[in-house]
């Protein structure tokens, strides 16, 4: 629940928020049927996050929430409440390009770049876990991140060479 | 794709959800992971409401290891169900099925009480509780009561939940009391339309089947068990021709099978029989390893 | 050039400082559109009444489809119809999904509570869905029946040892880029002038269609791209017809408007491929000689016809004989409407319709004459000596070595080995085969194929069309900093960074240099009727322009580096940000002083040279003439070929398909940037086997959309498109500035047929086992 306010009461549509993004706290009030998504994308302006489909298929608007890769499409604003959420925004922030980033460049995996911040938060989701990550592994977490663009290869070996360097580094 | 208004609760306690629904019978869907609901929501093709937000009530987020059964929460996330320990040892056809079910980002926030209550004829985790013979622990006002599987699953997203229950656990019978699990599905894409899926649970005595489980899922109306399979295992060593043989008895049984765009209903026995056949003999193989 | 440079683009769109157009706000204030849709494939509006929607509180507003009727006119298309097509319907919706009315509101929740509130009354009609049923019969919904002949075919067909006949269809899809639609439209009463910023993605012909649309003359029709466009693969040229219906919304409420397509909405009426049903005959001599072919065509446009089509028949109708020297061919093309969402332009766009059924038709003529399909290609194949080559529809392909591309594909597919493995896996009961395919690839439309849906003596009394141009301006300003505009709207080729490369390269400094900028504003920037990307046209004309108008600021930039250097221009060398002396390196001077004479000291410049240093060039591709008079057309401005040969297994059990190896040998002539041509031939591989397996727009036979969502709709993941292994021959174009060909079709385009030609041969079937190569289907043709 989140600190100091109410959640709800009968009649009221509006509801007090507060959620940490990217390590900073915000404060809305919202309808309890607006999207994370459009919270993060409209009221924060953080519009690295994107919307591909709003049924949870197609993983373009994938966040973290609490650490754990989610739909933003599929999670209400108001469930966000005391929790914290890590966009792509948060990834290298004002500094420079994260190691998957880099890897990314280095390999031609984003064409257009739509899919792209929705791979980057799932793909540090699933390296966050410190297990060892097979080909097949990433797969499977690229058949939940559609892109259009690149046909996968790219992606894939960017994020192997990703997960390699991590646990070398480990 | 936005969905329609509704009034948002977010009850402390199960006693206050109860409550909620009392209060709002059908008007009101419980919302745990949303990754079933949330969907048909943003479509408005479904819309309560009331939206009883059940995430945060303590209690209902743990696996327990019971005898014969694994009791899992109702709010334990797919993903945590696949990492609970032991898992692949206790229950095989869980850890099986749910690297099917949707995808790492869904995973992590759907739950197991919420794809069994979804009862969407497709999904993996309905079919396995099915052939397990689990039970969903569902409570409302009025106190606590234990379904069984075969009376859970009614219908198409229909279940046995009545609108002012809530279902906050599941039992998971373990690999103590069927020691051989499989389970297996043909989708169109990984992780979203199952075209046909199957899964087994037998036990072995005195080197054949003693009791054998079959269940389908996909190609009728909700999960189906199929006893004709299990009639035709029992007794036997499942070799080849045993599998195959209770794989075109289970293709027999399946009455109507569904017909859509992405099968047709004769592919779909045909499919089911040869899931029954693969899913069979690896069960065999897993019992008596 | 030339170098596999990493892309300027990349940096923000991995922060996620991307700018598509829902990132934008470009008219502050702007109210959010929903559209109302139809939900039947065929019926008549009886009664539309949106009085309790316009009572919910935050509802600016609702625009119907009979005040777009009154207040716009039907798209002006290729042809006569008698079923004009608005940006709404208003009397009558002839597909699921067609809009009925846009409401207007303050958000888009909102907007979308109103749609549920607007009562609508139909009547249905029946419903046609059989493209063949309706091509059987003159009426409406045949737009249009034309023949075309060259050389002699009925008497190659009388001297045919074999003819194949077979009936292919290719299927509707759509390349459904992650990024749908949308439109920011604005309205000025001031001087009743439109602006709409959208994600539209060209050709630039299709500007005029939505003023005309709007009564509006072009001028006052300013349409503005975002600098990024999240894909489109030729989808988002029809988001013109969205401009029209939300501009007209703002037009009636006074208050900009903001619409941002939804996926189901793409599904639905976003627009998808056409799909074609060609009817066959090949006839073929003893040895394997193509003599002739006859394509009798039904392309299912959509409930109408709807600009740019039918230019997915036309734009392959340079190459109809693909790769091979038949000269003798009739062609009979009709389109018809079914009651589906009307077309657009979708990867490939008519080259996966087209090779479907002509290399369809030389794997079964391979098998029936007992040859192996590489043999009857190479029998068949245009050779080196005889390029540049007309081909009897007037198609020029200016260069190639296309025996060289089949004996690299060969040997990269070790073909002689893969055979052997397939022999032997069939002797063990195994369903293993092998696919090929040859394709010419297009390049560079030539916008005036489009009219070869009128016959030559209705086409005379009309304004001619043709050619392909582009139009680029490369700036030095006061400041120094290099800026280069172009008007391709790329949605992630690369456009950029190739630009870059290209100009860095004309004023020898580093592609980090220069700065692009991608968004187009027909109020300012430099384009054309042709502009966009589309038709692989990029690496042609549009770094075609960019190169020389960078050359037209080199050239100044050496006049005034001999009036400070004491030489001719021609002896001055543009490198390392300096402008030197040929053979005297000492003598040079730097380009910032170069450029603070142009713009700090004009008092100073040689006589005759103006200040500043701006140049604005607009290149056209060689030779694109309107069709003369025979129906001849050059409709493209250059041609890749691609070979693709491919190894598949289908499970007996399942009729899962698995490709066990694929490759594809292109020619795309010299690459600009090989890390991005490498994309891009991924990028299309991926689209045409989505086509080939599974990505089917379906609808029931009551017009029912049955692909109504991704869950129905099933986008291909990396566990169902493989990774081919590529190759490539550069044979250069001597028609492009650069000498590329384009490259971004080819593999959507071949490996559906590929695909095809495998599983059918795995099947060991007599007849094509047809698309999609769904597991349901493939095990249903079984034996």
């Amino acid at each position: 629940m989140g600190a100091g306010g109410r959640v709800t009461a009968p009649g009221d549509e509006a509801v007090a928020v507060e959620v940490t993004v990217n390590g900073r706290r915000y404060r809305e009030i919202v309808e309890p049927r607006l999207l994370l998504a459009d919270l993060l994308r409209h009221r924060l302006g953080l519009t690295g996050t994107h919307v591909g489909c709003e049924h949870g298929v197609c993983g373009a608007c994938t966040v973290r929430l609490d650490g754990l890769a989610v739909r933003s499409c599929l999670v209400f604003a108001v469930q966000a409440d005391g929790c914290e959420v890590d966009t792509v925004e948060g990834l290298a922030g004002t500094g420079e390009l994260t190691d998957l980033q880099r890897a990314f460049r280095a390999h031609h995996a984003l064409q257009c770049g739509f899919c792209t911040p929705g791979v980057l938060m799932a793909t540090e989701d699933l390296l966050a876990r410190g297990e060892p990550v097979e080909r097949a592994d990433v797969e499977r977490l690229l058949a939940g991140q559609v892109c259009r663009c690149t046909g996968y290869e790219p992606i894939i070996a960017a994020i192997l060479e990703t997960a390699e360097s991590r646990r070398a580094r480990a | 794709m936005k969905p329609a208004t509704f009034r948002y609760r977010r009850p402390e306690t199960l006693d206050q959800a109860l409550a909620e629904l009392g209060e709002h019978g059908s008007g009101a869907s419980v919302l745990a992971g949303g990754q079933s609901l949330v969907p048909l929501m943003n479509q408005r093709r479904a819309r309560p409401a009331v939206l009883v937000d059940i995430t945060r009530l303590p209690g209902l987020g743990q696996v327990t290891d019971a005898p014969g059964r694994l009791r899992v929460g109702a709010l334990v996330t797919q993903a945590a169900f696949e990492r609970a320990p032991g898992l692949a040892g206790r229950c095989p056809i869980a850890l099986e099925c749910l690297p099917f079910t949707g995808h790492l980002a869904t995973r992590n926030r759907g739950t197991v009480g919420g794809s069994i209550a979804h009862a969407d004829p497709r999904a993996e985790l309905p079919l396995a509780l099915l052939v397990l013979g689990g039970a969903a622990e569902v409570a409302s006002a009025g106190g606590r009561r234990t379904i069984a599987a075969e009376d859970l699953f009614t219908g198409p997203y229909e279940s046995a939940l009545r609108p002012d229950e809530i279902l906050v656990a599941t039992a998971w019978p373990t690999t103590d009391e069927l020691p051989g699990q499989a389970f297996e599905e043909v989708a169109q894409r990984h992780g979203d339309y199952t075209i046909a899926s199957a899964a087994v649970a037998l036990r072995v005595e005195d080197g054949v089947v003693a009791a054998a489980r079959v269940g389908v899922g996909a190609v009728g109306d909700r999960p189906l068990l199929v006893p004709e399979p299990g009639a035709v295992l029992a007794g036997r060593v499942v070799d080849e021709d045993a599998a195959e043989a209770a794989g075109r008895a289970a293709a027999d049984a399946i009455e109507h099978p569904l017909a859509d765009i992405h099968g047709s209903a004769a592919y779909r026995r045909h499919l089911a029989g040869v899931l029954v056949a693969r899913t069979a003999r690896r069960a065999w193989e897993r019992a008596v390893a | 050039m030339g170098r596999a440079l990493e892309r300027f683009e990349d940096d923000a769109l991995l922060r996620g400082a991307g700018r598509f157009l829902d990132d934008l706000d470009p008219a502050p204030g702007a109210h959010h559109a929903a559209v109302l849709r139809s939900p039947h494939a065929h019926a008549r509006v009886v009664r539309l009444d949106a009085t309790r929607a316009l009572e919910i509180p935050g509802v600016t507003g609702v625009l119907t489809g009979a005040e777009v009727a009154e207040g716009s006119r039907p798209f002006p298309a290729a042809c006569p119809t008698e079923v004009p097509c608005y940006a709404a319907a208003a009397d009558v919706a002839r597909y699921v999904g067609e809009p009925l009315a846009v409401v207007v509101a303050r958000d888009r929740y909102v907007a979308e509570d109103a749609l549920d509130a607007i009562a609508v009354e139909f009547e249905p009609l029946d419903v046609r869905m059989d493209p063949r049923a309706v091509a059987a019969e003159p009426g409406p919904s045949l737009v249009s029946d034309r023949r075309f002949s060259y050389g002699d075919p009925d008497a190659a067909f009388a001297r045919a040892d074999l003819v194949v006949r077979e009936t292919f269809a290719f299927p509707r899809w759509t390349c459904a880029p992650m990024e749908c639609a949308g439109v920011v439209a604005r309205w000025d009463h001031g001087d009743d002038s439109l602006t709409a910023w959208t994600n539209f993605q060209g050709p630039f012909t299709l500007h005029s269609v939505a003023a005309a649309a709007l009564r509006l003359p072009g001028a006052r029709l300013r349409l503005i791209t975002p600098p990024d466009s999240g894909g489109s693969f030729g989808v988002k040229a029809v988001v013109y017809a969205a401009v029209v219906l939300m501009g007209l919304a703002s037009r009636k409420l006074g208050v900009p408007v903001r619409w941002i397509e939804d996926r189901r909405e793409h599904l639905a009426a976003g627009g998808a491929s056409t799909q074609r049903t060609t009817d066959i005959e090949a006839a073929f001599a003893a040895d394997g000689e193509l003599l002739g072919l006859r394509l009798d065509v039904i392309e299912d446009v959509g409930a109408y016809i709807r600009a740019p089509e039918p230019a997915t028949l036309y734009r392959m109708h340079g190459a109809l004989s693909g790769a091979y020297r038949v000269r003798d061919l009739a062609v009979r093309n009709r389109v018809v409407l079914t009651n589906r969402a009307p077309t657009t332009l979708n990867r490939g766009f008519g080259g996966p319709q087209h090779y479907l059924p002509i290399e369809g038709a030389m794997a079964v003529a391979a098998r029936r004459l007992g040859l192996d399909p590489a043999d009857l290609a190479r029998r068949n194949l245009i050779g080196a000596d005889q390029f540049p080559y007309t081909t009897p529809s007037g198609g020029i392909y200016a260069s190639g070595d296309y025996e060289g591309c089949l004996d690299d594909a060969l040997a990269l597919f070790d073909h002689g080995r893969r055979t052997a493995e397939r022999d032997a896996a069939r002797a063990d009961g195994r369903l293993v085969g092998i696919g090929m395919a040859c394709v010419v690839e297009p390049s560079i439309s030539n916008m005036g194929y489009v009219t070869l849906v009128e016959p030559a003596e209705d086409r005379a009394k009309a304004l001619p069309k043709s050619g392909n141009a582009e139009g680029a301006s490369v700036a030095i300003n006061p400041n120094g900093g290099i800026t280069v505009r172009m008007s391709t709207t790329p949605q992630g080729q690369g456009h950029a960074t190739v630009a870059a490369q290209v100009a860095a390269d004309v004023l020898g400094v580093t592609p980090q240099d220069i700065h692009v900028v991608t968004e187009v504003d027909t109020a300012s920037s430099p384009w054309t009727v042709s502009s966009g990307a589309y038709s692989s046209r990029f690496s042609g004309v549009g770094a075609g322009a960019v190169l020389r108008a960078a050359e037209r600021v080199a050239a100044k930039l050496r006049v005034l580096a001999a009036a400070q250097l004491h030489c001719e221009p021609e002896d001055v060398v543009l490198a390392d940000a300096r402008a030197e002396v040929a053979h005297d390196p000492d003598a040079s001077v730097s380009l910032r002083r170069l450029v603070g004479a142009a713009h700090w000291n004009p008092d100073g410049l040689p006589d005759g040279v103006e200040p500043g240093l701006h140049a604005v060039a607009f290149c056209a591709a060689e030779q694109l003439p309107p069709p003369d008079g025979e129906d001849h057309i050059v409709a493209s401005g250059e041609n890749g070929f691609v070979v693709d040969l491919v190894m598949v297994e289908v499970e007996r059990a399942t009729g899962r398909v698995t490709v066990l190896d694929y490759v594809s040998v292109h020619d795309a002539g010299r690459l600009l940037n090989p890390r991005l041509a490498a994309g891009q031939v991924q990028g299309g591989f991926a689209h045409g086997v989505g086509a080939a397996l599974q990505e089917r727009i379906e609808y029931g036979p009551d017009g029912a959309l049955l692909t109504p969502t991704l869950k129905e709709y099933p986008l291909a993941t990396p566990l169902d498109v493989p990774t081919p292994r590529t190759g490539h021959r550069e044979t250069p174009s001597p028609l492009t500035p650069l000498g590329a060909k384009g490259l971004g079709e080819g593999t959507t385009m071949s490996a559906p047929v590929a695909l095809q030609n495998a599983v059918t041969d795995a099947l060991g079937a007599e007849h094509p086992v047809g698309l999609p190569l769904s597991p349901s289907r493939v095990w249903e043709r079984i034996p």
